[in-house]
């Protein structure tokens, strides 16, 4: 078991301040504060090689979450434990063995060349010079930025820019890798890369990833599992499927008819269930067991030109949840 | 510990060819860079100058002394600026941008990451220059400079540099207390200013205050007494006293504000 959270607590002292100038001076000579909760009494067990996403909406506390696995951030209560060692105790071997790629921040130096911010890394963390080699020259194929190594970090787009990061914090082989937002602001055509890049390393060299991210196609391509913070509690923990349907059972149906059927039996069979039809296409959106019940009907009434069942966009059914969570997991 | 010395050694060596190699991207900030310290020492000097034109010494200080003194101050301000200002000037933007993160997550002692990271290489052009000048003067001066000298001046010089890296660390550290605390390098800068002026102008509680809880007169008078008129070992003990002090309370309120550190949000 590499990650043990057992109970985790963090609190933040807040300065609070009323609107206007006048709340201004008052709160310049005197001051109010207020406890934020940002993490109330997690409790979550990683495996090794496992994926894991991290869901919340934004202050939710994943963020606060992965600060205190990887130690930036000292806990008001509660214990971690990753692989025998104590986060914020900042040992180098537990420094070693993980990783953060934050979305929005740079470990590169932005003038210079993402090669000389990989040898700075290859010294920080004493990588063998063969280990290092093969390493980069792995990393910057699968990526496919080998022409982009000795030009200037700022002068890189969003996504080759985030490619080097990526390669930059896994030059030294760690064992967990945590990935807050790591898509963000990308193209599609990036997003897709990196995705495939996770889902290669991670069956490759069994690396646990905990991910974080907003955009949902991430979550359905990479995490089985999830684990859910509303409000800085935890939520939810298990299989990302069984949340999406739990949040929103139907499928889409689209039957379409070789010829004309029967108006009379289709507004019969439209007191049962709930569907459009425009001429020979028929749409309906129903859960399963239903869907199943009206295609077997929709054959008797003709031969179907075609029929296409199709999981409802994963990102629809996560913004739904995310507006009430509690009331789809009660 | 000799492993450990080759370690840092090599990771400074790292980070100067980095910022070197940045630095050099830039040739107007590189040359104006340079340009800034000349009229810097330029316009010292000029103050210096006319204070000298009505009076023949300040204190023990005559007007050779002082030039001497002078160089001495500017070498220990560019020294300092060549290791460390380009980081503890930036450590509350760090902090509030929440770039430390990533300083943070190093498998590296921390403080040495915030406090070398950033070399600024053009100082080092500067460095030459004054210790060229240094030279000069020295052999020029009226009254013999011995060898023990320069070794005592050497260490005095070491020491008020530990010195000033510790105030000028304290007050950049505070940031962990005050959650933004952007005037701390000005702050630095005015306190540091103290230093450039001849010991022997202070007096009383203030001169008190200037050898102990803010040592300014230790990074500059005292390597330039110890050079031109030999080492008074009372001073050089105090100042290396002072200097591990000053060094010990770093690790600990840098310690202790990692313990406070917050991060910024993403």
């Amino acid at each position: 078991m590499p990650i043990q959270v057992n109970e985790l607590s963090k609190q933040f002292k807040m300065f609070k301040r009323e609107a206007g100038l006048s709340g201004a001076f008052r709160s310049f000579f005197k001051r109010k504060y207020e406890t934020f909760h940002a993490l109330k009494e997690i409790s979550v067990q990683i495996e090794d090689g496992e994926i894991l996403g991290i869901l919340g909406e934004n202050g939710a506390g994943k963020t606060t979450l992965i600060k205190l696995l990887v130690g930036l951030l000292h806990p008001t209560s509660g214990e971690v434990n990753i692989n025998g060692f104590t986060p914020w105790n900042r040992k180098s071997n537990f420094l070693k063995q993980i990783s953060v790629v934050m979305g929005q921040k740079n470990q590169l130096w932005w003038d210079i060349p993402a090669s000389e911010s990989f040898l700075l890394n290859q010294k920080i963390y004493e990588i063998p010079q063969s280990q290092y080699k093969n390493t980069l020259d792995e990393l910057v194929d699968l990526l496919s930025v080998r022409d982009k190594l000795n030009v200037q970090v700022r002068r890189l787009s969003l996504g080759e820019r985030m490619k080097m990061e990526i390669i930059a914090s896994l030059l030294h082989n760690p064992k967990i890798v945590l990935l807050d937002e790591p898509t963000i602001g990308l193209d599609v055509i990036s997003q897709l890369k990196i995705r495939e890049f996770v889902k290669y390393y991670n069956e490759k060299y069994k690396t646990t990833f905990l991910l974080t991210s907003h955009y949902m196609h991430d979550i359905q391509a990479l995490c089985k599992r999830v684990f859910v913070i509303h409000k800085g509690a935890s939520l939810y923990d298990g299989d990302f499927e069984e949340l999406v349907n739990r949040v929103n059972p139907k499928r889409k149906l689209l039957f379409e008819f070789n010829d004309k059927p029967d108006y009379n039996k289709i507004e019969k069979l439209s007191e049962k269930y709930n569907f459009h039809i425009n001429n020979t296409i028929l749409q309906s959106e129903l859960p399963d067991k239903e869907l199943t019940k009206l295609v077997s009907e929709l054959f008797k009434l003709g031969v179907p030109a075609s029929i296409t069942m199709e999981d409802l966009p994963v990102e629809d059914t996560m913004r739904s949840f995310f507006t009430d969570p509690e009331k789809f997991l009660k | 510990m000799e492993d450990m010395v080759h370690r840092y050694f090599s990771l400074w060596i790292s980070f100067f060819n980095n910022s070197l190699t940045r630095d050099l991207e830039f040739k107007a900030n590189f040359i104006g860079g340079l340009l800034v310290d000349i009229i810097y020492y330029g316009i010292q000097f000029f103050f210096f100058s006319i204070i000298y034109s009505y009076v023949d010494a300040i204190g023990v200080f005559t007007r050779e002394d002082v030039m001497i003194f002078l160089v001495i101050t500017f070498l220990a301000d560019t020294f300092y600026m060549f290791f460390f200002s380009g980081n503890l000037f930036n450590l509350n933007r760090w902090m509030v941008r929440g770039d430390l993160d990533y300083f943070l997550l190093k498998p590296m002692n921390s403080q040495f990451m915030v406090s070398f990271r950033y070399v600024k290489s053009y100082a080092l052009v500067s460095v030459v220059i004054l210790l060229i000048m240094l030279t000069t003067l020295v052999s020029a001066y009226s009254a013999p400079i011995g060898f023990i000298n320069v070794i005592a001046f050497v260490f005095s010089f070491l020491m008020g540099t530990i010195l000033w890296y510790g105030v000028d660390f304290i007050i950049s550290s505070s940031c962990f207390w005050f959650k933004n605390f952007s005037v701390s390098g000005w702050l630095s800068h005015e306190i540091l200013k103290f230093s450039t002026r001849p010991d022997s102008i202070y007096t009383g509680l203030l001169r008190k205050m200037l050898l102990s809880m803010i040592p300014m007169i230790l990074i500059a008078s005292i390597p330039t007494r110890t050079l031109l008129y030999g080492p008074d070992v009372r001073y050089l003990l105090w100042q290396f006293f002072i200097a591990i002090f000053f060094f010990l309370l770093t690790r600990i309120i840098w310690k202790k504000g990692l313990i406070r550190y917050e991060s910024a949000s993403s």
